[in-house]
């Protein structure tokens, strides 16, 4: 089975009546992923609150099959431990992700306790955006994106926050220093969506990681599924790596199979 | 036949490409169903002595000739370049010519009054009948060290020398995003009324099927399939035009049948 960890919303539910869009929008989206083989997908809300949420939900009812939801966060917002507590018992919620916000850079994703400690309680993962900063390129990235975090945070949110499973995305950009910041916690994970298909970037994933701690992702719509899945697929590494990386560690730490 | 318009031979200077000899391309080809692939310098983008590379290159088509076709890196700015150019398309039979403004640093079309070495470059490829490939970004920018951090080639001066060289038949092809930077181009080509371009496929991403919008916009005929091997994995773009919703022709047409017409191969 092959599961996307990372499909963002298509487009932005924009008023009630817009619903019927979104739905043909998805629909179109998942009939292009079932065509490349993908089973499940981790739908990201574009926003945060109770709409969102709503959205997501009547999307997984459309789609039931298919789509496996993941609540947005706000690092603004102390309601959000609380928000996941019910989306995640009530609703079935998988997960929750974290972006950058317009005036919370990912430089704050340390003072967000509360929400770790209740995802690691509800043994659901943060998926969190994540992009480095690097000496020499701190006067450079800002202009081509805003999002990017010290690599010191891996290492404390490794040491603080043990119990809880985190899986940074897009390879933490710069991928080998990144994997190797993270290698000594075994909490600390990593989906491979969103950048072009590197030659290289995955095989080294699993030589410092592990294969346990690395996912597939797609980051649709702004990325092709051919292009995503042969990152994986046509990697040089074994026929067992491709098949946890693809699916089963998905369908462990988002326990899929119910086995929890 | 399915034609990869895009590989590369030699060393990356960043990190090892573990394929980067001739045989390692074949290899690669041999895995992903390609049958005839252009190749490229990667030593020539960045050695002084660029002509070591395309030599590189020539001599590796030279043991491959059924396999590998010769396109020629050439930097404008570095003395002896129409020399060395005729001696890769006598020599080596070099059928096109590929430009890395983004790491030679030089623009497309601020010459064009001066009569500069590009727009001398422009001329001689126009009259030799030889293709321009204009690569606007070799790696993802986000992925260069900080170090060494190189601009991709501006999109909207792409177009602009598209426009400015009408004689000159060019492949586009790019990096990061390169989806978003195509529906640019080709939007500034439609106002211009030029159709002396092709689109490469290997930069393409989303959205999820970004080439089946593409072929709506501008048709099959003018999108090349191309892989740049070994840098990103061979199969990606060969499988974003095998998914892709658009017809059994315009796959053909895309994966190798516009190629063998831009190169004048047997088909």
């Amino acid at each position: 089975m092959i599961v996307d960890i990372h499909a963002h919303l298509p487009r932005p539910l924009r008023g009630t009546d817009a619903m019927d869009e979104l739905v043909s929008t998805t629909a179109e989206m998942i009939g292009v992923a079932r065509r490349a083989g993908i089973d499940k997908q981790v739908i990201l809300a574009l926003e945060y609150g109770v709409q969102a949420n709503e959205t997501l939900r009547e999307l997984v009812r459309r789609f039931p099959d298919h789509l496996v939801p993941f609540m947005r966060a706000s690092f603004v917002d102390d309601a959000g431990p609380a928000m996941l507590e019910e989306c995640v018992r009530k609703y079935g919620f998988k997960g929750v992700k974290l972006h950058e916000e317009p005036r919370f850079p990912l430089t704050g994703l340390l003072g967000f306790h509360a929400l770790y400690r209740k995802a690691a309680e509800l043994a659901v993962p943060v998926l969190t955006h994540s992009w480095h900063e690097e000496e020499g390129l701190v006067d450079i990235l800002p202009r081509m994106h805003t999002s990017y975090f010290p690599m010191a945070i891996l290492e404390d949110l490794g040491k603080r926050y043990p119990e809880t499973t985190f899986i940074f995305a897009h390879a933490g950009g710069i991928w080998v220093k990144a994997f190797q910041a993270a290698q000594p916690f075994p909490n600390l994970c990593f989906d491979m969506s969103g950048f072009d298909p590197e030659r290289g970037i995955v095989e080294k994933a699993v030589e410092v990681l592990g294969p346990e701690r690395v996912f597939f992702g797609s980051d649709v719509p702004g990325r092709s599924y051919a292009a995503q899945l042969a990152k994986v697929r046509y990697a040089d590494i074994s026929e067992r790596d491709k098949s946890l990386i693809l699916g089963e560690n998905a369908i462990r730490v988002l326990n899929l199979e119910g086995r929890r | 036949m399915i034609v990869d318009l895009n590989a590369l031979l030699g060393r990356w200077p960043f990190a090892p490409l573990k394929y980067e000899s001739a045989e390692d391309i074949l290899g690669l080809m041999d895995r992903a169903g390609i049958e005839q692939a252009v190749v490229t310098s990667l030593n020539s983008v960045f050695y002084y002595d660029a002509e070591i590379g395309n030599r590189e290159v020539g001599e590796a088509v030279k043991r491959h000739p059924d396999r590998l076709i010769p396109f020629v890196v050439i930097n404008p700015h570095l003395l002896r370049w129409k020399e060395h150019l005729r001696e890769c398309v006598e020599t080596y039979g070099a059928k096109g010519i590929k430009l890395h403004p983004d790491f030679h640093k030089y623009s497309l079309v601020a010459d064009r009054r001066a009569g500069g070495e590009v727009t001398k470059l422009m001329e001689e490829a126009a009259t030799r009948g030889l293709p321009v490939y204009i690569q606007t970004s070799l790696y993802d920018m986000r992925h260069h060290p900080g170090y060494c951090f190189v601009w991709e080639a501006p999109i909207a001066e792409v177009a602009q020398a598209l426009e400015l060289y009408p004689r000159n038949t060019f492949v586009v092809g790019g990096g990061r995003w390169f989806g978003s930077r195509v529906r640019e181009l080709v939007k500034h080509a439609e106002r211009a009324g030029i159709q002396n371009f092709s689109i490469a496929t290997d930069g393409i991403g989303g959205p999820w099927d970004g080439l089946r919008g593409l072929v709506k916009q501008i048709g099959s005929s003018r999108i090349l399939f191309s892989s740049r091997t070994p840098i990103l994995y061979s199969e990606a773009s060969k499988e974003l035009i095998e998914q892709s919703e658009i017809g059994p022709e315009d796959k053909a047409k895309i994966l190798g049948g516009n190629a063998a017409r831009l190169l004048n191969l047997p088909t």
